[in-house]
């Protein structure tokens, strides 16, 4: 790659937006390690000279921190893996079957997207209380996968298109079922699409505060987004706790990332068209 | 039944079956309770009662000042936030594919982490950073000799604080996508427009750009339905104000349905606001999907 | 392809097993766990079996009939005593439901504990569809709104002479709402002061300027002087703190104009009385703090929250809060969260001629009208227990003030005479007018305006004569609503 100015200063660019995205959180770590008192000073503590676990341990000693970690891993996952799976499979649907109302039942899901979710949560809440579904993993999954579904099945069918059908017609001549090809081909070729989706839905599963906060009474069946905010008493921010707390939740979530990264990789190529 | 009818009967039943989770679930979940929303949205709803006001909670919204304020703000940050977030994350997608694997990843996640990090955090930080008096902004601004801003406690500035935040953590999720649909592009493409003579300008315009334009109508859609129903930021930051310039329809609701428990009145709000992301998303459709393979 | 399937099969794996696991945990949690699922169904507490429903009295346990109670809590304090180093929000509650479920063995109670960040909307939520506690520890102003909308049972009937008579003179009537009806036994309260950094104060030679009369009183023209003069003398510290959000922690505010002896709302609580050369004179005063630089900048963007947060790191010589902060300062410089400074409390400022004013934040038990009187009688016997002779004292835990007569002295052998001193705001205290129907939408409707007074774009006589149009007409919608509804 030839070195140039412009592109020197393009990449200058991007590093010095990439500061501004990352101190915020920089500075969540940061806190995390100090005292309330650190929080506050000005001028600002960079980098704690005397960090202190204090937060962390307060946490994880006095409270659930553990069991609410686990749930909160355990409810994404099922959602991810919902959505993935279905998402999956409705959007390639939607993009290679043609089948009768396709256009009709895909802009519906589309327009549940637009809704507000606010002005669900009571149908949905009578909703939960007829199936019995409060304090339950079913509760804390179903519906959070449900309103992630056009999302995905959106961003599926986008990516499907992409791929082009002599792929799909040249299986079917060989014999495949549908689902053989589903399951052989599309699985494989949109894999930088589901790790794609896969971390959208995983973050906001994690994240969907209002919506576990609807479901769960007891502490047991609390999600960390939850336990995080219920130490909080009236008019009090104790932005130690917060900060620690948001460390611990983001922690897996940025693993999860990580773990992902690995299927962007170049060359994930749509090289069986040439020719 | 002949060839052809009989293919097709048979694609019939193959996508209703590939569809059918999605949609059993978005039927129970989704449709239902959004019928019970606009079923309510034509009733005065509060906590135990429920009376039929066909159209007045729509009327009222007409006429109610702060909604209009909510309305066009509502608009102002789609409008602002929404080709900031396309521009800027392909900009970024395109620099960073360039680079080598682990400083792209580096730099996806980066700014992918205001995604991450709840909401609420950021919310929290970023009040922090444009508080007047100990936030960091002002520190760094008298710092180099600039002068101290007013940032949320203002109606001049107060909009803008609140959309950069909005911005910094609407990009994450489009520069993934971006970078994932560019690693689908054949370098071919690239060497052929190479040999033609392009220059980097053109290679984004004629090979880039139309071969993401998938990618482009997807994270147009998301991020508009997203900015449209912004709510913590708001609620942390400002609460709407200062003197309402940050207020938004969403967040008007929220105050009607659990402060004022005016579910119908809030409903009606909701429907309101389907109506306009349900519009606008039409057009975008017809405007992207019109190129489209 | 080979490697293809191998992957294909793990993930088929993985999604069959999730499944089961999904199945088995809807099978296993749904059966025992559903608290909201058992209390809310109005015959759901009582297994099949007794039919002596009228042996009222009877201490006979295993006679009576079994009862499920859900009691919804948002907790105002940590640990049962408040001391523990691992407290958590609501642990006072629950043992209190464990005292009472030993007391009385056929009562089950379901202690569900609330955060106060979105709690009140999960309540909202609840109620909309139709899952109702039984007893509600929580704060006047959101009790009231419940009571407005027809859940709360009015405890008159249920509170003898000898139970009420323990209280405060005039306690029980800040639980109606203009009716005579009673709401919600009151339980504890944080009465408004001013709390004063006096290391501060010292280190300026300013602290002469302070009340020195024991009640702690002083003018608004004593306590401009003596912050005008601290902060002069000291840099980077502004007198004080003004905040703009008034939807929670209004009696912060509207302490100031409070002192110069105007209110908010009539004593009849029907009307909005702002638009009152009282009030103006309030508000003028708390301007020129602001164009005085007396106030720390940025005022119009803070909760009354962020004003505690810059009195703790020091950056301002005073400022109004309840006890409860007072507390929750000291708790913070003592685990190090906060470098040590000595901390007095004043009574707030008050014009010549007026006397001076407290305000509270009074919280209680109140009960839910449920059509089962069986489950309704002892839902209110738990709720007189949670607030009798005994229990009261258990707000100390907050640092907070109990009604009752008899903890009265709560606080006489504490070794912090601020505590002692605070005592004394009891007798000032107002009627903040909170219980007033539709207060929650009045002080939400006030911020803009006072925003917009704070930064300069209208004057004092437009922001009275706009709250108090506006306000009237939000309480007299608020009435009517009310009034329709009640007709239903």
């Amino acid at each position: 790659m030839k070195f140039r100015t412009g592109d020197f200063l393009l990449h200058t660019l991007v590093a010095v937006c990439a500061v501004v995205w990352l101190f915020p959180f920089y500075w969540a770590l940061v806190s995390s390690f100090k005292t309330e008192q650190q929080m506050f000073q000005i001028p600002p503590i960079w980098f704690p000279l005397d960090p202190t676990l204090f937060n962390y341990t307060d946490l994880i000693q006095r409270t659930n921190v553990v069991l609410w970690t686990f749930n909160s891993f355990f409810v994404s996952l099922a959602v991810t893996f919902l959505v993935c799976l279905i998402g999956c499979l409705a959007g390639y649907a939607f993009a290679k079957i043609g089948f009768k109302g396709r256009e009709v039942v895909f802009y519906a899901m589309i327009a549940t997207m637009m809704l507000p979710k606010y002005v669900l949560l009571v149908p949905l809440f009578r909703l939960m209380k007829e199936f019995g579904w409060f304090d339950t993993y079913v509760g804390l999954i179903l519906p959070e996968a449900a309103s992630a579904l056009p999302f995905a099945v959106f961003l599926m069918r986008q990516f499907m298109y992409t791929i082009p059908s002599e792929l799909f017609d040249a299986a079917r001549v060989d014999g495949c079922t549908e689902f053989g090809i589903f399951a052989r081909i599309v699985t494989a070729l949109t894999k930088p699409a589901l790790a794609a989706l896969a971390i959208f839905t995983f973050v906001r599963a994690w994240n969907d505060y209002m919506w576990q906060l609807i479901i769960v009474n007891s502490d047991r069946m609390k999600t960390l987004p939850l336990g995080i905010a219920g130490l909080q008493l009236e008019n009090v921010v104790v932005y130690g706790r917060v900060m620690a707390g948001t460390m611990l939740s983001a922690l897996p979530m940025i693993l999860v990332f990580v773990a992902f990264q690995k299927y962007f990789t170049r060359g994930i190529t749509l090289g069986a068209v040439k020719g | 039944m002949n060839k052809s009818m009989y293919a097709q009967l048979k694609s019939n039943i193959t996508g209703y079956m590939f569809i059918l989770p999605a949609l059993l679930l978005f039927l129970v979940f989704l449709v239902y309770p959004a019928f019970e929303a606009v079923r309510i949205s034509f009733y005065q709803v509060s906590l135990n009662v429920s009376r039929f006001a066909g159209f007045g909670n729509f009327i009222a919204l007409a006429s109610d000042g702060t909604f209009r304020i909510a309305f066009i703000n509502t608009f102002k940050y789609v409008l602002v936030i929404v080709p900031l977030t396309v521009a800027f994350s392909i900009f970024v997608a395109v620099r960073i594919s360039e680079m080598n694997g682990k400083l792209t990843a580096l730099y996806r996640g980066i700014f992918y982490l205001p995604h991450i990090t709840s909401a609420v955090t950021i919310s929290l930080i970023w009040s922090w950073i444009y508080n007047p008096v100990i936030g960091i902004a002002n520190y760094l601004l008298t710092w180099i000799g600039l002068p101290a801003q007013a940032w949320l406690s203002s109606p001049d500035t107060a909009f803008q604080s609140v959309a950069f935040v909005i911005l910094t953590a609407s990009v994450g999720q489009p520069i993934i996508l971006y970078t994932a649909a560019l690693g689908g592009i054949s370098r071919e493409f690239y060497e052929a427009a190479e040999i033609d003579g392009a220059g980097k300008w053109r290679k984004f315009a004629s090979v880039t750009w139309p071969l993401v334009k998938s990618t482009t109508l997807y994270i147009l859609v998301i991020t508009t339905i997203s900015v449209f129903q912004i709510f913590v930021y708001i609620q942390i930051l400002t609460k709407g104000g200062p003197t309402n310039s940050t207020t938004t329809i969403i967040y008007e609701l929220y105050l009607m349905a659990f402060t004022n428990h005016n579910y119908g009145y809030a409903s009606a709000m909701g429907v309101v606001l389907f109506l306009v992301v349900g519009i606008v998303s039409y057009f975008q459709f017809k405007m992207v999907t019109n190129a489209e393979t | 392809m080979v490697g293809m399937t191998a992957k294909k099969h793990r993930f088929r794996l993985l999604t069959s097993a999730l499944a089961l696991a999904l199945v088995l945990s809807a099978c296993s949690s749904g059966s025992g766990g559903g608290s909201a699922a058992s209390g809310d169904s109005a015959g759901g507490g009582q297994t099949a079996g007794s039919t002596n429903t009228g042996s009222g009295g009877s201490s006979e346990t295993d006679e009576l009939k079994p009862v499920t109670l859900d009691f919804w809590v948002f907790p105002k304090w940590s640990g049962v005593d408040g001391t523990e180093s691992d407290g958590q929000p609501g642990d006072w509650e629950k043992a209190m439901a464990q005292k009472f479920m030993e007391l009385h063995p056929h009562v089950t109670i379901n202690t569900e504990i609330f955060d106060f960040q979105s709690g009140p909307q999960k309540v909202s939520v609840s109620l909309a569809a139709g899952t109702i506690p039984d007893v509600l520890h929580d704060g006047d102003l959101r009790m009231m709104d419940y009571a407005n909308k027809g859940f709360i049972l009015p405890l008159n009937d249920y509170l003898d002479d000898e139970y009420i008579s323990d209280f405060f003179e005039g306690t029980f009537e800040t639980t109606t709402r203009g009716d005579g009806k009673f709401y919600y036994i009151p339980f504890g309260t944080a009465p408004v002061v001013m709390m004063v950094n006096k290391t501060l104060f010292k280190q300026a030679g300013a602290e002469h300027l302070l009340p020195q009369n024991p009640e702690r009183t002083w003018t608004f023209e004593e306590y401009y002087n003596a912050i005008k003069t601290a902060s002069e003398r000291l840099s980077g510290v502004h007198g004080t703190a003004l905040f703009t959000d008034t939807s929670s922690a209004d009696q912060m505010a509207f302490i100031w104009i409070w002192g110069h002896g105007a209110r908010v709302v009539n004593d009849t609580l029907d009307k909005v009385v702002m638009n009152d050369p009282k009030a103006i004179e309030g508000w003028k005063f708390w301007k020129k703090l602001v164009d005085d630089g007396l106030a720390a900048p940025g005022g119009a963007g803070f909760k009354q929250a962020d004003t505690l947060t810059l009195f703790d790191q020091q950056k301002i010589l005073t400022v109004p809060a309840a006890t409860v902060q007072y507390a929750r300062a000291k708790k913070a410089q003592k685990v190090g969260n906060a470098d040590p400074f000595e901390i007095e409390l004043v009574m707030m400022p008050n014009a010549p001629g007026e006397p001076p004013v407290s305000s509270g934040f009074p919280h209680g038990f109140s009960v839910f009208k449920k059509d089962d009187e069986y489950r309704q009688k002892w839902a209110v016997e738990f709720a007189k227990f949670l607030a009798n002779k005994e229990n009261a004292g258990a707000v100390k835990a907050a640092s907070e003030y109990s009604f009752r007569k008899s903890q009265s002295g709560l606080y006489d052998d504490s070794t912090d005479p601020n505590m002692k001193f605070a005592a004394t705001a009891m007798k000032y205290q107002i009627n903040s007018g909170a219980t007033t129907v539709g207060y929650t939408q009045l002080r939400n409707s006030i911020t803009p305006h006072l925003q917009a007074y704070y930064l300069g774009n209208i004057t004092a006589e437009e922001l009275v004569a706009t709250v108090e149009e506006e306000g009237s007409r939000i309480l007299e919608d608020a009435r009517k609503l009310l009034a329709e509804e009640s007709n239903n």
